[in-house]
């Protein structure tokens, strides 16, 4: 089975055989990975240099922490890729509709645009409190404000959708 | 005063954890309370006894002195604990529990309310010689003449700041006597347009500085020492991040006079327990004014115990219970060299976002000389609803260098997942020649250092490899990868974990 394989700008083509072997760009990979009790923690011995993983699944892929830093690996089977790229195509790049959510409950301090609103990429829109904190909410690309979900003063739970951009 | 039976806790999270240790270590029982957001915390299960007091919000919960009085009233518990936070600088608590018969550990109701007023504590260290950053007519009304020749006597460069000011508005930067009549001129027309008030006053401004703070202990018999400075420096929005002992800019000399400085501070406000006595000094010429006094215990404690071998909790109880100070100002030595980092729920990679969630694995680092304070464990849920500190890394080698090496050490052993947390930020900044060489100041995480996108192009192979190998297995594919022959099979080993858990949801 191929897969493709993205972790920041680093992409790599992995091969695992029938009898599991590896191959990385078509080299041959002498790799022992090895799960414990504990679900999240792993030790890979990659030639004999050993590394203690640990590793956890999210959309799209795993998050892969080694020595204090966490690495979001995107892992796309053949099938998978091939879909990704026809999916691509047909939304084009960066447009479509887009919902900004709230990645932890707060309560809304300030809606900073309203519909209709063109807004420019890095622009605030939104300000939710957590944690004795302030987050802005940036947009995340250009665009015109199709929707706001919330009002000043609304407590959220986590995803909840606070506005979409078109 | 009898010595204390049994401590109400009442605060939550690693400050809770380490008073239950001190009081434990003292042979005096415990009695914690929690919201109900904080059933499953480990400060809940390491006391004796565990109260409930209400909602998650601290609102209704760690702020309802009335519940606490209650709980106190109720479990027959003799003194409180305060922590930080929360009720720590309210003097009407320590009031209200003192008139209920519960022993406040912590300093004199009167010492609270007299440095928790910003213009009286600063009258009250003036009055007792120390120096506060210089300044001119802030709370009276002087005309530019009379500001222009005051100016002489605070220095360059100086603030010009609206007396009603706030959020910068009004405020000019003057960097030679030159350009002060001007300035002065156009901070009048913004604070009058914003506050409908010209009054405006002079400030030194100090523009590479340090946070200096001073512990403070002493005893209710009179006797007051210091345990030298503690460094914080490295900050962000007045918020901690690393605190060490010793700093490197504070030389045996000034930590001596700062001490003694922050011992006047403490006696002109009749001081007794733990407290903490903040400088803001001048990188460039080594002078430090008053900022302010915390009358509590303070998060980065550690790094002064460690250093200086007291243990400050156990002293604050032994204070409480009216026992003489243990030491004296010549038995306190400072040997070593100790870094703390505060341990985050916050994404340096989002601008320091509140990372929310379940720590789904967490193992935390040990060895030599490593000290960890946490209040949470796996299974811990990092809800909105308290502030964000989930550890504090304490690291303690001879030298400063050596500390700073094994405190990069001990970070990357830190392994915690579900979350995000501020570790990278550790790394990365203990590797900048700033920070290395001792050469930071209060502005220098906000203005100068750069978080970097991490790119090490080994690590990033061994992760794509891992998560390809656990991904292919979880395929359900009968491959084996096992070069010895009779070797358990980690990919039936996932599998069968996995139909476990399947079959479990």
């Amino acid at each position: 089975m191929k897969y493709y394989v993205r972790t920041g700008e680093a992409k790599f083509d992995i091969e695992v055989d029938r009898k599991g072997a590896i191959r990385l760009a078509g080299e041959p990979l002498d790799a022992d990975l090895q799960p414990s009790a504990d679900p999240t923690l792993y030790s890979l011995i990659l030639g004999h240099r050993s590394y203690e993983l640990r590793i956890e699944p999210c959309d799209g892929g795993y998050r892969v922490q080694i020595d204090g830093v966490t690495y979001d690996v995107a892992v796309e089977d053949e099938r998978a890729h091939l879909l990704a790229g026809v999916k691509s195509l047909a939304d084009g790049f960066g447009s479509g509709e887009m919902a900004i959510k709230s990645p932890m409950p707060g309560l809304v301090i300030d809606v900073a645009v309203e519909v209709g609103d063109a807004v420019e990429a890095g622009q605030t829109l939104i300000v939710v409190e957590s944690m004795k904190m302030h987050n802005e909410f940036k947009a995340p690309r250009a665009g015109t404000v199709r929707a706001v979900r919330v009002e000043r003063g609304a407590k959220v739970v986590q995803n909840t959708i606070l506005l979409t951009l078109a | 005063m009898p010595k204390l039976k049994k401590v109400l806790v009442a605060n939550r999270g690693e400050i809770a954890c380490r008073i239950i240790r001190a009081c434990n270590e003292m042979g005096c029982a415990t009695v914690a309370v929690y919201s109900e957001a904080d059933r499953n915390q480990p400060h809940v299960r390491m006391a004796d006894e565990a109260w409930p007091i209400g909602p998650a919000p601290a609102r209704e919960s760690y702020l309802r002195l009335d519940k606490l009085l209650e709980v106190a009233t109720q479990s027959g518990a003799d003194a409180v604990h305060p922590g930080y936070g929360f009720l720590a600088e309210n003097g009407d608590a320590a009031e209200a529990f003192a008139e209920a018969g519960v022993t406040w550990i912590g300093p004199p109701v009167e010492a609270i309310r007299l440095m928790g007023d910003k213009l009286t504590a600063r009258a009250t260290v003036a009055a007792a010689g120390l120096r506060l950053v210089p300044g001119t007519g802030k709370g009276e009304r002087m005309t530019d003449e009379g500001l222009i020749a005051s100016a002489g006597g605070i220095g360059f460069p100086l603030l010009v700041k609206a007396a009603a000011g706030g959020g910068g508005k009004g405020m000019r930067i003057v960097r030679s006597p030159g350009d002060l009549a001007e300035a002065i001129r156009i901070a009048r027309l913004e604070a009058d347009a914003s506050f409908g008030d010209s009054r405006v006053y002079l400030e030194r401004l100090i523009e590479n500085a340090r946070h200096i703070e001073i512990q403070i202990l002493g005893d209710q018999h009179g006797n007051l020492i210091h345990l030298g400075e503690r460094d914080c420096s490295i900050q962000r929005r007045h918020q901690k991040l690393i605190e060490e002992c010793p700093s490197p800019a504070v030389d045996q000399a000034l930590r001596y006079r700062m001490g003694a400085a922050a011992v006047k501070a403490a006696g002109s406000a009749g001081y007794y327990s733990a407290g903490t006595v903040e400088f803001v000094m001048d990188n460039d010429t080594h002078d430090f004014f008053f900022l302010e006094m915390n009358t509590r215990l303070q998060v980065e404690h550690t790094v002064t115990e460690r250093v200086t071998g007291v243990d400050i909790v156990k002293e604050m109880l032994r204070i409480a219970a009216g026992e003489q100070l243990r030491y004296r100002q010549g038995d306190i030595e400072w040997k070593g060299s100790t870094i703390e980092c505060r341990i985050l729920a916050e994404d340096p990679w989002s601008n320091f976002m509140p990372s929310i969630g379940v720590i789904t694995s967490l193992a935390m680092p040990s060895g030599p000389g490593v000290r960890i304070d946490t209040g949470v464990s796996a299974g811990s849920e990092i809800t909105p609803y308290y502030d964000s500190l989930i550890a504090k890394l304490v690291v303690w080698d001879e030298s400063r260098e050596e500390a700073i090496t094994r405190t990069h050490q001990a970070l990357r052993e830190f392994q915690i997942t579900g979350i995000e947390t501020t570790i990278p930020f550790f790394l990365q900044m203990l590797e900048t020649p700033e920070f290395r060489t001792g050469k930071v100041h209060t502005k220098f995480v906000e203005d100068e250092f750069m978080l970097k996108t991490m790119r090490n192009p080994e690590l990033e192979k061994v992760a794509a490899i891992a998560a390809t190998l656990v991904a292919h297995a979880r395929r359900g594919r009968a491959t084996t990868l096992d070069r010895a022959p009779g070797r358990a099979s980690p990919w039936r080993m996932l599998g069968r974990r996995e139909t476990v858990g399947a079959r479990a949801t």
